[in-house]
């Protein structure tokens, strides 16, 4: 287990290089760059202000220079400053992962519990009319594009009756305080935990049915144990394994964020961040924001394999 | 079965809970707004680097001069009057007397020579000149002659310096002097400690979410009667107009479909102007097929514009015959080809020019646009020409990818997008070999239109009312050569709260800056 | 968790079983049409696919025809689910919309899960350095910022429908990889399997015929998810330029339409078709999947 540990870590170290490499050059064939963001199509702009932008971004240096100024950047800490806005990109990132880590937090913390009872539940009641309309539900929940959601939301629950903010994460006339922030955290939350309630729950009610058929299930309930025992003394512990995958699958979203989510609750996360990056060809946000994603995304399924051992036994590392 | 209700109660009761604990706290004074949603909106820019953005810069910083309330005509701020020498190589500026700036410092022309420094400094690469339009070539010297006079010489004659000046917002030099122009974009100056001499001063800023303004009680038109003044930020425009629903704001941006539902309903107040853009599709002319009159002309007999304004986009938006979003840069309507709805023309001309109509050619047409608006009108448009024999094929681009490609000429065969035309801001680059960083160096569009060409180089030099006659001459010729598809002006929306008092808003390119009285808006009563 | 130890799969299957695969065939099919669910779903699946292939047959408007005069209008006996905003008729657009989105939900799906499934249950069953070679590639497609690979492929790709399959495909196989090797890596050490080995099959056969197949209910609920998640991205594409090209419909992009807010409150009939028929979509591929399952699994009395 240890040496295992051990491997895995070194080999993250040339796997790590790989991405960051793979991505500086993926940004760099994308057509477009940081010119072509400060030369807005709407207004009069002479080529005269170009060259100089791009002389102070660096651009003029070949590429594999400008990655390996970056990397030696990043071993010394510094992350850099943002093209678009000259905002440092480390407080930028701290600031927007911070927000996103409420938000995704929560709507995965929400997803998790709801998704797996609602799992077990209707796993136990196969074909039955609560696993027809959960079910459905569920499929609902996934079909509805977020922003639709998110708008239907605000509209109920915001504009007719008035009982969370309508964006936004503080309010701007007073200091937050913990009751602000969870009023503004409501509605985004839930309309993100769709996804994760919906996902949580099909694969729990697969894993399930796929154990409770097995022989020593039925061997248990031949002793006469109660269902309640059997359920999660025999049945739910057999299908964690696709749980725990999915749970590890889920963990980058934490720093990833969530587009749609954000942009329609006005919320600053990192999803929104991302796609202003983006479009101003913001090469050292970008290459910040995938450095912080590449190591939750190493992470995690270095984790969630370490996870797999503990939930099975029979899963050995050597 | 027992478990899962007594599980549900409590949340419910949580859920129910909420609202009540804490309620939404109304101070009358204040006006919170979203005033950097839409496209004259950019949240969180300073000055010098202010694509967009310009309402709010000027509730905190103000220009020499500015546009008055609908951008017609311009409008003294810190200065109060100004003039040229007779070949306009020299203005001279008068200042406001008595003008103090946010922390008490009296202004003076030094804050003015200070200002046009920085923006015009290669080290803090600003786009301040390439968006106003003057280089470092033209302007020689700027200098105070007295600490209420500022002379500008230039190298080259400039009859619209003024104009030019609009985007020079005066930064204070006693707070800034230290400053490394190096250091300018990165400064957190402006989001901490702004000092200004506008009518609102700063109060708190927080990234992505608010901008905070307090009263300038020294205003030199007089104290704001607002007690404050809140900018929103919003990642997108139906989240401020639900939020102005919800009450929390009282002001934003709306577009045309949106805004038409505000008309009507006592409870607010829509304003509306010209957005000074015009729409109009390009053709690449390096496609020999566009170098030919004739297939252009077929082009605007084919679309249906009037149709289109008037149906599809409801009025939000008219037809131009030219470049040039205001009617007094047309000429007469009768020296106009007005290209009125005629398919049959079309199919002749392009019949003329050599188009087989038994096999339709396959045109991708290439936009940055991604509002409803233009892809309702794309979608009209496609249709129109469709039955010229011309299947269009609209494709959407981000911004960096669409300017790659545009402006090097190549990998594009026509475009679908906007400039903006004013009096003052005539995109005379746009014509001009060289004017705009084309591959070939040839103007945008590849063709050369030699007359026009001479047309522009009179109008660069020449003052009013010479300068009002070569544009209209200028779109003369462009409506008659069909030098480009001309489509439409939109117009766009802004719609507040009836509660607001004296508010005053105008759709201007960029958010101005124009003249809307910030000092007499009120909120309540 | 003492029980963790017997058999949870398949028993093993003997000659006899093989002889009688035909006759097993049958009953897996006796099994699967007396699920309802499962058969309505099936119809379903077939109504939707007959009616978006022959969509000429069933639509009085091409869907590219605009009508200035009946713009924005409610649904009538004239256009069945109203008009949109330039005047083309929602009904046929919504089934010419569906050839684009069937095509590329399930087109993309079958390639992120054949790639995931292949690659998932070889590193599941070998372990060792291949296990440790295709994850770490997962690791790295998993980084990889998608935006920023469909803008450059935007640039790059012509634009067709099998472009956007393939891209959705090779960008979201990741989950199915991490997901079949999981279940692969516990089910291979189970008794029946290494009793398999024991009586010399070949690895192919072990993998195919009795990893897998416990595999599938884990796998009908990524593709139900995959398919939907496809329909979904295709609209972002053409947010970048790369989605199908206008005027084209597809389910994304007639959904797409009500981040417009005039839309959303005003011409419901815009919007709400295309999300019903994604639903009933992605909702009838779960329950086939769910049927087909259950018939497959020997353990299973109906």
């Amino acid at each position: 287990m240890q040496k295992y540990l051990l491997r895995r870590l070194l080999i993250s170290i040339p796997v790590f290089f790989a991405i960051t490499a793979i991505i500086f050059a993926l940004i760099e064939i994308a057509p477009g760059d940081i010119t072509d963001y400060f030369i807005r199509p709407e207004l009069n702009m002479t080529d005269e202000a170009e060259e100089a932008i791009r002389a102070r971004f660096g651009l003029d240096q070949p590429p594999v220079v400008r990655y390996f100024n970056w990397m030696l950047n990043v071993f010394q800490g510094d992350l850099g400053y943002r093209f678009t806005n000259g905002q440092p990109v480390a407080a930028t990132i701290n600031q927007r992962l911070s927000a996103t880590v409420l938000l995704a937090g929560t709507a995965l913390a929400i997803g998790a519990v709801i998704g797996v009872s609602l799992g077990i539940f209707t796993a136990l009641r196969q074909y039955s009319l609560w696993d027809f309309s959960l079910t459905s539900l569920s499929f609902l929940g996934i079909s509805i594009p977020s922003f639709v959601a998110g708008i239907i939301f605000l509209y109920v629950f915001s504009i007719q009756l008035g009982w969370f903010p309508s964006g936004g994460m503080r309010p701007v006339d007073q200091e937050p305080t913990l009751l602000t922030t969870i009023r503004h955290l409501v509605l985004p939350a839930c309309v993100l935990s769709l996804a994760p309630i919906a996902n949580f729950m099909r694969y729990t009610r697969f894993a399930m049915l796929e154990v409770i058929r097995a022989d020593y299930v039925r061997t248990a309930r031949g002793k006469g144990m109660t269902e309640r025992r059997i359920t999660w003394g025999h049945s739910f512990p057999n299908a964690l394994l696709p749980v725990i995958t999915l749970l590890g699958l889920s963990l980058p979203t934490l720093v990833v964020g969530a587009v749609f989510t954000e942009t329609i609750f006005s919320w600053p996360g990192m999803g929104t961040l991302y796609l202003e990056a983006v479009n101003g060809r913001d090469v050292p946000l970008l290459m910040g924001m995938n450095l912080v994603i590449a190591l939750v995304v190493l992470t995690a399924n270095l984790l969630t394999d370490l996870a797999y051992a503990l939930a099975d036994p029979r899963i050995r590392y050597d | 079965m027992n478990r899962w209700k007594k599980l549900l109660i409590p949340c419910l009761m949580l859920v129910l809970l909420l609202p009540v604990m804490s309620g939404v706290a109304q101070d009358s004074g204040v006006l919170i707004g979203a005033f950097d949603v839409g496209p004259g909106g950019a949240p969180a820019v300073i000055p010098y680097m202010d694509t967009a953005g310009r309402t709010w810069l000027s509730k905190i910083w103000s220009p020499l001069v500015s546009w008055n309330a609908d951008i017609s005509a311009l409008e003294p701020q810190l200065a109060t009057e100004w003039s040229a020498n007779e070949d306009y190589t020299v203005w001279t500026f008068k200042l406001r007397e008595g003008v103090l700036w946010h922390d008490g410092e009296a202004f003076t022309a030094d804050d003015v020579v200070f200002s046009l420094n920085l923006a015009m400094n290669p080290d803090a690469a600003t786009s301040f000149p390439g968006f106003s339009q003057l280089s470092r070539d033209t302007v020689a010297e700027v200098r105070a002659v007295d600490d209420l006079t500022v002379e500008f010489a230039l190298n080259s004659p400039n009859p619209r310096l003024p104009f030019n000046l609009i985007l020079l917002w005066i930064l204070p030099e006693h707070a800034l002097a230290d400053l490394n122009p190096a250091d300018y974009q990165n400064s957190d100056w402006f989001f901490t400690e702004a000092v200004g001499t506008g009518p609102f001063m700063h109060k708190e800023f927080v990234r992505d979410q608010f901008w905070a303004l307090d009263p300038n009680p020294n205003y030199w038109r007089g104290a704001p009667r607002l007690s404050g003044l809140i900018n929103r930020y919003f990642a997108d425009e139906t989240s401020a107009i639900l939020a102005l629903e919800a009450g929390e704001i009282q002001f934003t941006y709306a577009s045309g479909d949106v805004a038409l539902g505000f008309e009507g309903n006592a409870a607010y107040n829509v304003f509306s102007g010209p957005s000074g853009v015009t729409n109009y599709m390009i053709f690449n002319e390096r496609d020999e097929r566009f170098a030919d009159v004739r297939v252009r002309q077929a082009i605007m007999y084919a679309i249906d514009r009037q149709a289109i304004t008037e149906t599809i986009l409801q009025g939000t938006a008219q037809v131009v015959p030219c470049i040039g979003a205001f009617p007094a840069m047309y000429p007469a309507a009768e020296e106009l080809n007005d290209y009125a709805y005629d398919p049959e023309m079309a199919r002749q001309l392009l019949a003329e020019a050599g188009f087989d109509p038994s096999t339709p050619v396959d045109i991708e047409v290439v936009t940055y646009y991604d509002s409803q608006f233009h892809a309702d009108a794309l979608a009209a448009i496609q249709a129109f020409l469709s039955e010229v024999g011309i299947n269009v094929i609209p494709i959407r681009q981000d911004v960096p990818t669409y300017n790659s490609y545009f402006y090097t000429g190549e990998g594009w065969t026509i475009s679908y997008r906007g400039v903006a035309a004013g009096f003052a801001n005539f995109p005379f680059p746009f014509y001009e070999a060289g004017g705009q960083p084309t591959t070939d160096g040839a103007p945008l569009s590849g063709g050369t239109y030699q007359e026009m060409l001479d047309l522009i180089a009179q109008a660069r030099v020449a003052a009013d009312p010479e300068y009002t006659g070569l544009v209209q001459d200028i779109c003369r010729f462009q409506n008659q050569n069909a030098t480009e598809g001309y489509m439409w002006t939109a117009i766009r929306f802004g719609v507040a709260s009836s509660g607001l008092q004296d508010f005053y808003w105008f759709p201007a390119p960029a958010g101005g800056p124009y003249d809307d009285r910030a000092e007499l808006w009120s909120v309540g009563g | 968790m003492t029980n963790q130890t017997l058999s949870a799969a398949a028993p093993i299957p003997t000659l006899q079983q093989a002889q009688t695969a035909k006759a097993d065939k049958n009953r897996v099919l006796r099994r699967f049409l007396r699920n309802w669910p499962a058969v309505i779903s099936l119809s379903l699946v077939v109504i939707i696919v007959t009616m978006t292939i022959g969509a000429p047959l069933f639509q009085r408007y091409e869907y590219e025809q605009i009508d200035l005069r009946a713009r924005a209008a409610l649904p009538s006996a004239e256009h069945w689910l109203g008009t949109d905003r330039v005047g083309r008729d929602v009904w046929s657009r919504l089934l010419n919309g569906g050839q684009v989105s069937l095509v590329v939900g399930f087109g993309a799906t079958l390639v992120s899960t054949l790639i995931g499934t292949v690659l998932g249950a070889l590193a599941g069953y070998y372990r060792g350095w291949v296990d440790m070679v295709i994850m770490r590639i997962t690791d790295i497609f998993m980084t990889f910022p998608s935006i920023i690979i469909m803008l450059t492929l935007a640039a790059m790709l012509p634009r067709s429908v099998w472009t956007i399959v393939f891209i959705i495909g090779l960008l979201s196989w990741t989950g199915t990889a991490r997901m079949v090797r999981s279940q692969v890596m516990s089910i291979r050490e189970l008794d029946y399997v290494l009793a398999c080995r024991a009586l010399g099959y070949t690895d192919v056969r072990i993998i195919t015929r009795h990893i897998l197949p416990n595999v599938f209910g884990s796998l009908v609920a990524l593709v139900t998810f995959a398919i939907g998640s496809a329909i979904l991205t295709e609209a972002g594409l053409s947010f970048l330029g790369l989605g199908v090209p206008p005027p084209m419909p597809s389910w994304g992009n007639m959904l797409e339409a009500a981040r417009n807010l005039d839309i959303l409150r005003n011409l419901p009939w815009m919007w709400i078709p295309p999300a019903i028929m994604l639903v009933l979509t992605v909702l009838a591929v779960n329950f086939v999947g769910d049927g087909i399952r259950d018939a497959v699994d020997p353990r299973m009395v109906l």
